[in-house]
């Protein structure tokens, strides 16, 4: 596993640096390990350092895979600000976040001020140095650059209610599934892009009775498009007309 | 381990579970590849009498609102102006003019009254200590003891590392259900659990649905298998309990008041949070040693989060600058529940209030705990600044 070495930075102290795999992931986040383990989990290495006196947490989790890292990074983004330091990155006040191959790492400060922001991001940039693995490609259409730094990848129930609440309803009581969302405004209208994969094409088709029903709900600015991606894979395209 | 010694835990929710989905919904998915909602013992509960003590409480769908801008500045938390949020909530519920007498309302100074607290996210997100000691002071003003007094939660060596301790409270008792010795052991000499100590098999939580835990998960949750023992102290330890969660939430929905107690106050409960979140949260508080003890509920809500809660995510911080306090749990967590859904649709977090995140309090509602229909909530906001 990467992660941070005492001799990285001249009088850093490591305070604890710690293992965890499978369930035991519940004695680190009780009651938030299940997110981690519906994306796939398989290591983690946490690490609580000092330097100059300021404490900082450092997670580094190792996936199944670099789609289920990915999805993991992208329902934990939040109004990223600051310079990219990877292809998929996040750096706010409090945190630097990536997703490189199937490692997803946050760096987390106590303040927030830009000595512990600059120490952040220093961290961060050590730790991906260190991962050779490549990056997560996104699948057609979620890899066109209007989505770039808004597709969310769900991979059941919890991360539909972390990455994209408003969606829960549609996919309650289906499970070993996986959708991508995107959403963007183009000319005044705001656009949620889709890409879902079923177990069975009865879930598919299932989903797009459903979903057909519930079209003919909505109001007349709102536009749905349900239409097969070969297999049990559905694109999903729901475009909202000017302001509503 | 590190456990929560970390002042920041990596965020992310507790599953709230689609398999307590109402039977239409469940209908609509038929033949589909749905999961199927695990039994529980909920009917065991509903055999025990009621009593005057039984949630809601003495005041049914009574909520009071305190907000002061002033109450938290450049992140630090003003106890003065806090001690008069909690005044005002506590004079506002009961109609009393006498402090000593709104507290004397529940408690008396023969209670050994527990204080349930929620640390778990860490000492930045965790119940404050400015505002339980409020509490303590006030009931001290009241002629209640501070030998009487128990702050306790699941987590003892988390109530430690965030500052729940004998020098900042000294006098008062401090424990958790989930303890370690001065070497950091969970294990005595005889190799035996010292949470197995603390838990009570007489009263449990079973539900058919269970987990394999391996040795280090083991200690955080006492025992496997169908049964979540409630804890002793609870069920031995307090005769009352005020209930002081922190305004947080979980996904789409909150965990407030009855989420605080519903997995903070038994043991094994992991193996809950995918398929029975909802369930848990509701019906471990329909059974007596919750039901008939709890009497009243303070949230903290100084500070909170809107989004990755239970965890602790600093960039989803949010001072909500309010304390709510009412003796229906329901209620309480209605209106938290209202505060929290209502910063996550100005974040762009979620377009739109659903159903889905208010089950739990529907649950509780139907096993006579409280209030859980808006329209049915009396709330008084009391805006101090």
């Amino acid at each position: 596993m990467p992660q941070i070495e005492a001799s990285d930075f001249e009088g850093l102290k490591i305070n604890r640096t710690e293992h965890y795999n499978g369930n035991s992931l519940w004695g680190y986040i009780d009651g938030g390990a299940d997110l981690y383990l519906e994306y796939g989990f398989t290591k983690l290495a946490a690490q609580e350092i000092i330097y100059q006196d300021r404490k900082y947490i450092i997670d580094i989790y190792r996936m199944n895979n670099a789609e289920a890292a990915f999805g993991i990074f992208s329902v934990s983004r939040f109004k990223c600000s600051g310079k990219a330091i990877s292809k998929y990155s996040c750096l706010t006040d409090f945190q630097a976040l990536f997703a490189k191959g199937s490692f997803y790492v946050s760096v987390v400060n106590e303040k927030g001020s830009p000595e512990e922001q600059k120490f952040t991001l220093e961290i961060a940039e050590k730790i991906l140095s260190r991962i050779k693995e490549e990056d997560y490609q996104l699948p057609a259409p979620l890899n066109e650059e209007k989505h770039s730094g808004n597709v969310k990848l769900m991979c059941g129930i919890l991360g539909v209610q972390n990455g994209f609440p408003d969606m829960e309803e549609y996919f309650t009581g289906l499970k070993d599934f996986r959708c991508f969302f995107a959403q963007h405004s183009e000319k005044g209208n705001d656009i949620i892009t889709g890409l879902i994969r079923f177990a069975s094409k009865a879930d598919a088709d299932e989903f797009t009775e459903r979903e057909n029903k519930r079209i003919k709900t909505l109001p007349g600015n709102v536009k749905v498009n349900i239409k097969e991606a070969g297999g049990t894979g559905l694109y999903y395209s729901e475009i909202i007309s000017g302001k509503q | 381990m590190i456990t929560r010694r970390s002042f920041f835990k990596a965020a992310s929710l507790s599953g709230l579970g689609l398999s307590i989905l109402p039977a239409s919904v469940q209908k609509m998915f038929a033949g589909m590849n749905t999961m199927e909602k695990p039994k529980t013992n909920i009917e065991d509960a509903l055999k025990y009498p009621r009593n005057e003590n039984s949630m809601p409480g003495k005041y049914p769908g009574e909520v009071v609102h305190v907000y002061n801008k002033n109450s938290v500045v450049d992140n630090k938390f003003d106890e003065n102006v806090i001690y008069e949020m909690v005044k005002s909530g506590m004079l506002n519920l009961t109609g009393k003019t006498e402090l000593k007498d709104a507290w004397l309302t529940f408690v008396s100074p023969k209670d050994v009254i527990g204080l349930k607290v929620n640390p778990v996210a860490g000492a930045t997100l965790s119940t404050s200590l400015e505002i339980v000691r409020v509490i303590i002071k006030q009931l001290e003003e009241s002629g209640i003891s501070r030998n009487k007094l128990v702050i306790w939660d699941r987590r003892e060596f988390e109530m430690h590392e965030v500052g729940f301790n004998s020098a900042n409270f000294p006098g008062v008792k401090i424990i958790g259900t989930e303890r370690k010795d001065d070497k950091g052991s969970f294990y005595d000499t005889n190799g035996k659990l010292y949470g197995e100590d603390m838990i009570d098999k007489n009263w449990y939580y079973w539900a058919d649905c269970e987990q394999k835990y391996d040795a280090e998960t083991l200690p955080y949750m006492i025992n496997e298998g169908k049964y979540s023992y409630y804890s002793k102290i609870l069920t031995q330890q307090v005769d009352k309990v005020i209930n002081i969660p922190i305004l947080k939430n979980a996904g789409a929905s909150v965990t407030l008041c009855l989420k605080n107690l519903g997995f903070g106050v038994i043991s094994n409960t992991s193996r809950l949070h995918k398929q029975l979140w909802h369930d848990t949260s509701a019906e471990v508080c329909a059974f007596p040693p919750v039901r008939d003890k709890v009497v009243l509920n303070i949230v903290d809500g100084i500070k909170g989060c809107f989004d990755k809660g239970p965890g602790a995510d600093p960039k989803f911080f949010t001072n909500y600058y309010s304390v709510l306090i009412g003796s229906d749990p329901v209620a309480v967590d209605r209106i938290g529940y209202d505060i929290v859904i209502k910063k996550r649709i100005e974040e762009n977090l979620q377009k739109k209030e659903s159903a889905t995140g208010r089950m739990f309090m529907d649950m509780a509602e139907k096993l006579k705990l409280g209030v859980a229909d808006i329209n049915k909530i009396n709330l008084k906001k009391i805006e101090m600044v």
